[in-house]
């Protein structure tokens, strides 16, 4: 029955189907390397048609040394050579048909019932695997250096909540070393008072209830200090039982407290600043306060003389009394003006129209001008936008310039004081420039010119400048000193637009 | 002798201030008149008026001070009170060199102000008063002749007539007769007169 396969026709189909259907390449030597069966896993690791490669020796898969010298290695092992591949199995490099070589996994086994000998590789392309290994180690590098470098603490835990992994800021931090810490909760960091939160906070984690939480929590340091940190801890990792909770914590009281301090500082600044300001200004202030009361009373003394005398004509007696009553009030309002810039209050930032507060600054540097006989014009643009500023520190701010700016020109003739005070909409949010006529800053002093304790005063402390420029930076602006086109100063004050007047 | 009419003169720029101390110094009974400038005050000011000045010394334009300057040389001597504020003081002392009568610190109490008016009044009609009597005796001395004049400066020295005489080149007699005309023409009484005289006429 030719139609009835033989037994070993079976047999031979079989085997022929499973290494059709393998998934690695499988080549079939013999024992001079010449291939004999090449499989379809291994026509697409290789690039070759099966008819192209059988007969020829199997070399040709692999570069160079391995090319020239695998005959070698076959005649070694046949004449009784110890195995370096047969049975073991590793990692090589093949070589496609178009010259691109990649790594493998080769398996080597021998046919031993076979005459003459063969030998079978079994052939796994691991090209993407291995880029995918080094994709993954170089992430896992970034990682790592961002955990190290990181400014601040980070950490992995298990979902007990104790440290797998703490980064050298975290260690910083709490003053423990890294393998202290290691032996550690986050629990047992956390003051008793804080420790409720925590846990709380922990559970709903734990639970699946949420990813990730945020509490402020006082930790102690090795050292028994208490640090106020804000711990920021999500779950990673997906299912519950492999999961595990990365830390982030920020030093929150570092930052707190220099914040505070910076602030109160700035704040206790202007406000020597402003007194200082009016110490500068303190005899045009006194003049103006002594006028009325100046009036007053020999207005009064007029009055009780006139009375006196039994001569007091009704009306006039009346008239005087109407001035009196309007230089008190005239007196008054002096005092309102200085006691709206000189009480010490906390920085309150509002949204305002920088042209109102430089009209409140006028109010009060009109008296400084006018006992120095200067002059002062604006042009202020109307329909700027506002911005958001504490007014009383720019009001310091402004007024210091402008008493700066009166000091300058004191040398020049009086007709010629003339400052300009000027608002416009610039790039980088609205301006106020001061333009003098003076002198101008000297190049030597330019540099230092926003430095404390630089002054060309003889009085002076210097401190006008640095103060003002530190407020206006406080605010997120600039103050910025130019030659004006006329010669004298120009300084600039840039403040930026209030976010809601965009 | 007719009472003098004296003027009390205000200069201030601040209107409240100054038209209540022209009211004050009014109901003191005495002429007051106010300018709000140093150059109101000059362009009107008459040198033969007696009276005193009541300076604010801190105004714009022409102050106080360079008002005071502009009246020494101008050769007017009104005495001058300076009215100042607090701080002022370097001002008024620079206001005393050159001959303020005194500065006043405001507000002011009248009845000092009163006495320093009065006092700066009086120093007026006393000045005025030496002016007069030396423009008279320069005006009695100018009646010499010229040799009168130089036998009047030997009497004066306190030299004999003796001695004037060999000097001048004359007889005794001649000088005798100069010195009668010395002291009729200047109306002296006596030598010490005429001495007191002729250093009062400068």
């Amino acid at each position: 029955m030719s139609s009835t396969p033989s037994r070993f026709d079976q047999i031979n189909a079989r085997f022929r189907g499973v290494i059709d259907a393998a998934v690695d390449g499988i080549v079939l030597i013999d024992e001079n390397g010449v291939i004999e069966t090449f499989n379809p896993a291994a026509e697409r690791i290789f690039g070759y048609q099966a008819q192209e490669v059988i007969g020829r020796n199997v070399s040709t898969l692999m570069p160079e040394p391995d090319s020239s010298r695998h005959d070698g290695y076959i005649k070694r092992y046949l004449a009784g050579g110890s195995p370096r591949i047969i049975g073991i199995g590793r990692e090589v490099v093949g070589r496609r048909r178009n010259g691109q070589l990649f790594p493998m996994e080769l398996a080597v086994g021998e046919l031993h019932d076979l005459e003459p000998r063969h030998f079978v590789g079994m052939v796994r392309d691991i090209s993407q695997r291995r880029a995918m290994e080094q994709a993954l180690a170089a992430r896992e590098q970034e990682l790592r250096l961002m955990f190290d470098g990181a400014p601040i603490g980070m950490f992995t835990a298990g979902l007990d909540g104790s440290f797998n992994e703490v980064n050298p800021a975290l260690v910083r931090m709490l003053g423990y070393s890294a393998p202290d810490l290691l032996q550690m909760r986050c629990l047992d960091l956390t003051l008793e008072a804080d420790r409720g939160a925590l846990e709380r906070a922990y559970r709903g984690l734990v639970s699946g209830m949420r990813s990730s939480f945020n509490r402020q929590l006082r930790w102690l340091r090795s050292d028994g200090e208490v640090v106020s940190v804000e711990l920021h801890a999500a779950v990673a990792g997906g299912s519950m039982s492999a999961g595990f909770i990365i830390g982030q914590v920020i030093d929150h009281s570092e930052r707190v407290r220099s914040e505070l301090e910076s602030r109160e500082a700035r704040e206790r600044l202007a406000h020597v600043g402003r007194v200082t300001t009016l110490g500068e200004m303190a005899s045009a202030i006194a003049h103006e306060i002594n006028q009325p009361l100046t009036a007053i009373s020999s207005y009064a003394q007029a009055c009780i003389r006139l009375m006196n005398q039994g001569s007091a004509d009704q009306q006039l007696l009346l008239e005087t009394l109407q001035a009196i009553a309007a230089q008190a009030l005239r007196a008054g309002d002096v005092v309102r003006r200085i006691r709206g810039f000189v009480g010490h209050r906390d920085s309150d930032r509002e949204s305002v129209a920088l042209n109102d507060v430089i009209a409140s600054v006028l109010e009060l540097a009109a008296i400084d001008a006018a006992a120095n006989q200067a002059q002062i014009s604006t042009e202020l643009a109307p329909d700027l936008p506002a911005v958001l500023v504490d007014p009383v520190q720019i009001q310091q701010v402004c007024l210091n310039l402008i008493r700066n700016a009166i000091d300058e020109m004191m040398d020049l003739p009086e007709p010629s004081r003339l400052l300009h005070i000027e608002t416009r909409l610039g790039e980088e949010g609205v301006e106020a420039v001061f333009t003098d006529v003076g002198p101008g800053v000297a190049a030597a002093m330019r540099e230092r010119l926003f430095q404390p304790f630089q002054t060309t005063k003889v009085e002076g402390m210097g401190m006008g400048l640095s103060i003002s420029h530190s407020i206006i930076s406080a605010h997120g602006g600039s103050l910025r000193y130019s030659d004006a086109p006329q010669g004298g100063a120009r300084f600039t004050i840039t403040l930026p637009v209030a976010l809601s007047s965009v | 002798m007719t009472t003098l009419q004296q003027t009390v003169f205000v200069v201030d720029d601040d209107v409240a201030v100054r038209t209540s101390l022209a009211l004050l110094i009014r109901s003191m009974g005495l002429t007051v008149e106010a300018f709000d400038s140093a150059h109101a005050f000059l362009s009107v000011c008459d040198p033969e008026r007696s009276g005193c000045l009541v300076l604010d010394i801190r105004m714009p334009g022409m102050s106080g001070l360079e008002m005071q300057e502009e009246l020494v040389r101008r050769a007017i001597g009104l005495p001058v009170i300076f009215i100042t504020g607090h701080g002022d003081v370097s001002m008024a002392v620079r206001a005393m060199k050159l001959g303020a009568v005194d500065f006043i610190e405001k507000p002011f109490n009248d009845q000092h102000l009163l006495d320093r008016i009065n006092q700066a009044l009086e120093v007026d009609r006393t000045a005025r008063a030496a002016r007069a009597e030396r423009a008279t005796l320069a005006s009695r001395i100018d009646l010499l002749s010229p040799r009168e004049r130089e036998v009047m400066e030997r009497i004066v020295a306190g030299q004999a007539n003796k001695v004037i005489a060999i000097e001048l080149g004359l007889s005794e007699r001649t000088v005798e007769i100069h010195r009668a005309k010395v002291m009729t023409k200047t109306g002296a009484r006596s030598l010490a007169e005429l001495v007191t005289m002729v250093n009062r006429a400068g």
